[in-house]
């Protein structure tokens, strides 16, 4: 057990140490970082003298090795845009997108697992076929489509709710909703499947032939087994809501988390805050990964004796 | 078939018929998805040649002019006018081409690229095996849309460099998956005894292995194409995608942000086109996937 | 002595789309009290079908009970309700399954397994659920059992996780117990085991006992009397010293003719029985057995034969007597294939 814990630590170090090394590679190597902080009409001898100034012309392994060491004591330098350091310009929107990603996947498990659960009690029922429509619909849907068009439907329409902004329990409601719609589409997929797959295993008639109503031959025992599969999706889903989808709902809805300091960085060609931000992101990715994989280990006992 | 376990004095039996495209027809929504995928095909072939302007025509007097359902429209512009007063449908038009282009031409090649290095990784095993997992596990690890993002903005924007990044970073996917498949087929008792009979290393390869890819590896295919193609038009909306003045539907719902309750048909409508794409993709690869694993027939 | 299990001309079908298979098509049947009954036959004779509609545990869509009566202790089990069937499942009737690596949930520690049957149909406390669970384990074999009841299936070898699925079916006393295959997925050794723990708990608890296999050697060892089935159908049904001392049915001849004999003479070549069961979606006219039988004759061809009395306590469905009959034909089923 404690090996597997410290294989994971490892495992996670190497992998943010990686994403830190993309950054590095693309933005050092294939671009260059002299001409990205200068404007572009400095002349040459200004441009040459600030690359060295600034150690730009040393070897790319010395540069590479510093920038690692840099980037895990949390120093990206300073933001180009608030010249002061990028980390913690970066942690700064982390509870707003927290707060909104985790009410999402509330939101998507909540209606994401009954639902399945019902769409596979009766496969082909009218239910099932309104499931597999709504996943489907959910796991196709571009967020670069719905957010306005929720946003024009809802809030412009009939007004009840804001368009954009954060502080009151409305600006949740329609980011919410808009952010939860792939990982709702694609839990309600994963937990009929699973149940589905379940459900014709012989441990299930074994359960019935001791007289156990179907309802609890479902819920004590083929969602049981069948929710550790969605254990593994719904962590997987949460980390695509946090590194990718929050991105676009956060910047249609103005929502001052992650997503939109990911683009306000891009927007003003500010490396060192997209470095840090993207970094902040990939820690956050790792532990939630790391929680996932706990709360499997204890949902599933058979972890453990093998 | 049945005639040597049937009397000769029972019914004849009747064949089914099976064939694929009996199959497609009676799923309804199969048929409409590949229905429209068609059209979407044939609108990206031939974009220059069905599109009733230039999209790139720039005419200020008729800006953010309504589709022509509403009052205020006029059927010189079918589907109404954007910001600088060109014309939606011609835009359109040439963002099918553009996203159907980069999402083929990426497929294509990760799909390439990828299954031979998960083939050869399956089943060469070895110090090969070991270094392409490497790849596998990482791109599993990373979200993928942040990695894309993070290195197209640091290389700069552009429908090329766009095809590039996400070859780099989706064929992992492929190989994986085609990997993982090796492994199991590795063991079949046919590659055994091909290899006994002297069949070279190659040909057990390219005519007893690869068949068992073809068509899994097409139906993941499918799924890729709807994946990049939803990520193209996610990054060409914050800007590290296609780039004006090319069309694409990310892009023109990036230049309509400003309008979703004045002109709301500028952003709707290339979002829609994007839905109506990814919807049809995956409808088709779910009936695709169906179809070809016996398993799955009692499923959906 | 009582009748503890009658069934009356059942029939079950299932409704596929590729047709509907009759895996059931009129058996009849009783069960004393205390008796063992084996049911005989090949993989879609119908015989696990068979005992599994008793239960309705059959997936019912797509299948079928569409005809037939059974009383079991006088009762009419198809006019029971849901909770009337669940209220006899796992307590006066009892089931057990072949292949206990996939017939016990995986995440589910055995001593619940068998706790939750105890909990369903009997009031008793935490404790002597506990209690019993221990009890039973040691009833069927299962050494240091109150260590083991916190264990999952995985923790035990095949053999132990099946006594593991025979305590589940003994857990509430049942009168019937039915053992669907449970040795077909052990080995021979195991095997003999089980069929031996099964024999002494059914004298000591007094219960009657379905024991269905496809392995004649098994039926040998331990039932009283025996069913024959074949294409859903019971082709023949004796006593187990009659089956073997004097089959009526070609298919018995064949099926104990396939069995390898320590005292034969010298080296025989192992008889089979040509060809496959008829494809069950088809209506069959005559005979179901005429494709493979060397005994057929052209009344088979158009005629069912009904089951009838053979001997004392013996019944075989054949126009045939196959201890006067010559072979009619060799290699029956490579003729139909010619046609």
């Amino acid at each position: 057990m404690l090996n597997m814990l410290i294989k994971r630590l490892i495992h996670s170090i190497l992998l943010i140490a990686a994403v830190v090394s993309v950054i590095f590679f693309t933005n050092f190597v294939l671009g260059d970082p002299v001409r990205a902080m200068l404007p572009a009409e400095t002349p040459p001898e200004a441009v040459e003298q600030f690359r060295e100034q600034m150690g730009f012309n040393r070897p790319i392994s010395v540069q590479y090795y510093d920038y690692m060491i840099n980037a895990f004591k949390g120093d990206f330098g300073d933001s180009w845009w608030q010249k002061t350091p990028a980390l913690p310009i970066a942690t700064r929107p982390l509870p707003a997108t927290f707060q909104l990603g985790i009410l999402a996947m509330i939101v998507a498990i909540g209606l994401g697992v009954p639902l399945g659960v019902l769409a596979a009690r009766r496969p082909n029922s009218f239910l099932d076929r309104m499931a597999t429509v709504t996943s489907l619909v959910g796991v196709s849907m571009p967020l670069i489509w719905l957010c306005p068009t929720i946003a024009y439907l809802v809030a412009v329409k009939t007004g009840i709710l804001p368009t954009a902004g954060y502080g009151t329990w409305q600006h949740f409601v329609l980011p919410t909703l808009c952010l939860a719609a792939l990982p709702l589409g694609r839990i309600v997929q994963i937990t009929r499947a699973a149940m589905m797959d379940e459900m014709v295993k012989l441990y299930i008639v074994t359960a019935r032939a001791k007289g156990l109503s179907n309802r609890v031959v479902m819920m004590r025992h083929a969602l049981r087994n069948a929710i550790l599969p969605v254990i593994t999706e719904s962590g997987w889903e949460f980390i695509l809501v946090l590194s990718g989808y929050t991105i676009i709902v956060e910047m249609f809805f103005g929502w001052p988390g992650m997503g939109y300091m990911l683009y306000t960085s891009i927007l003003l060609r500010d490396m060192p805050l997209l470095a840090a931000t993207a970094f902040v992101i990939a820690l956050v990715v790792v532990v939630i990964n790391f929680l996932v994989d706990i709360l499997y280990a204890i949902a599933n006992p058979l972890i453990r004796y093998n | 078939m049945n005639n040597s376990d049937t009397l000769p004095n029972k019914s004849p039996t009747k064949p089914k018929s099976n064939s694929i495209l009996s199959s497609l027809l009676q799923d309804r929504f199969a048929t409409i998805s590949a229905v429209a995928l068609i059209i979407l095909i044939f609108t990206a072939l031939f974009a220059p040649q069905i599109s009733p302007y230039e999209p790139t025509k720039l005419d200020l007097l008729n800006r953010l002019i309504p589709p022509v359902i509403f009052s205020d429209g006029n059927s010189a512009h079918l589907l109404g006018t954007d910001s600088l007063g060109r014309d939606m449908l011609s835009r359109i038009i040439h963002g099918t081409r553009m996203s159907l282009t980069i999402g083929v031409v990426v497929v294509i090649m990760t799909g390439v690229f990828g299954t031979a290095i998960g083939m050869l990784a399956g089943y060469l095993g070895g110090r090969f095996d070991q270094i392409v997992m490497r790849f596998v596990d990482f791109q599993a690890a990373i979200p993928y849309f942040l990695l894309a993002l993070t290195i197209m903005a640091a290389i700069g924007p552009g429908a090329r460099n766009l095809v590039i990044v996400l070859t780099l970073i989706s064929w992992p996917i492929f190989a994986r998956y085609s990997r993982g498949i090796m492994l199991a087929v590795k063991r079949e008792v046919y590659i055994e005894a091909a290899r006994v009979s002297g069949t070279s290393e190659f040909r057990i390869l390219l005519k007893h292995a690869f068949p068992n890819l073809a068509s899994p590896i097409i139906t993941l295919s499918t799924l890729e194409l709807s994946r990049i193609i939803l990520s193209e038009a996610g990054l060409s909306f914050i800007g590290l995608g296609v780039q004006p003045p090319d069309s694409a539907w990310g892009l023109m719902v990036a230049e309509a942000h400003d309008y979703v309750s004045t002109a709301n048909w500028t952003i709707t409508l290339p979002g829609l086109m994007v839905m109506i794409t990814t919807l049809s993709i995956n409808i088709f690869a779910t009936w695709l996937r169906r179809v070809s694993d016996p398993v799955q027939r009692g499923r959906m | 002595m009582t009748k503890v299990l009658e069934v009356r001309n059942l029939r079950t079908h299932f409704n596929t789309s590729k047709g509907t298979v009759k895996a059931v098509n009129g058996i009849s049947y009783e069960l004393e009290a205390g008796e063992t009954l084996g049911i005989v036959g090949e993989s879609g004779s119908g015989k696990s079908v068979g005992v599994m509609s008793l239960m309705k545990l059959i997936p019912m869509p797509p299948g079928e009970i569409v005809e037939g009566e059974a009383w079991f202790e006088g009762k009419d089990i198809f006019k029971m309700s849901e909770s009337q069937l669940e209220d006899m499942r796992g307590n006066s009737m009892g089931m057990i399954f072949q292949d206990p690596m996939t017939s016990l949930n995986p995440i589910m520690t055995v001593g619940r397994q068998i706790g939750e049957a105890l909990e369903r149909h009997t009031k008793m406390t935490k404790d002597q659920v506990k209690n019993r669970t221990i009890e039973l384990l040691e009833l069927v074999g299962i050494p240091m059992a109150a260590d083991r009841i916190n264990n999952y299936p995985i923790q035990f070898s095949g053999g132990m996780r099946q006594r593991v699925m025979i305590a589940i079916g003994l857990a509430c006393d049942p009168k019937l117990l039915i053992a669907d295959e449970p040795t077909t997925a052990l080995d021979v050794t195991i095997q003999a085991q089980i069929t031996d723990l099964i024999a002494k708990l059914q004298k000591e608890l007094g219960m009657s006992v379905i024991w269905i296999t496809h392995d004649l050697g098994v039926v040998a060892g331990i039932a009283d009397r025996v069913l024959v089935m074949y294409a859903g159908r019971i082709v023949e049904e004796a006593t187990v010293e009659e089956l073997f001392k004097n089959p009526r049915h070609p298919y018995t001849l064949g099926l104990l003719k396939s069995v390898p004999r320590v005292d034969a003479d010298r080296p025989e070549k192992l008889q089979s029985i040509d060809g496959m069961p008829p494809d069950m979606t088809k209506e069959l006219v005559g005979c179901p057995f005429y494709a493979r039988c060397n005994y057929r004759t052209d009344k088979c061809l158009s005629q069912e034969p009904k089951l009838e009395e053979v001997g004392s306590k013996h019944r075989s469905a054949c126009f045939v007597d196959v201890r006067s009959a010559k072979r009619t034909t060799e290699n029956p089923y490579q003729q139909v294939t010619n046609l």
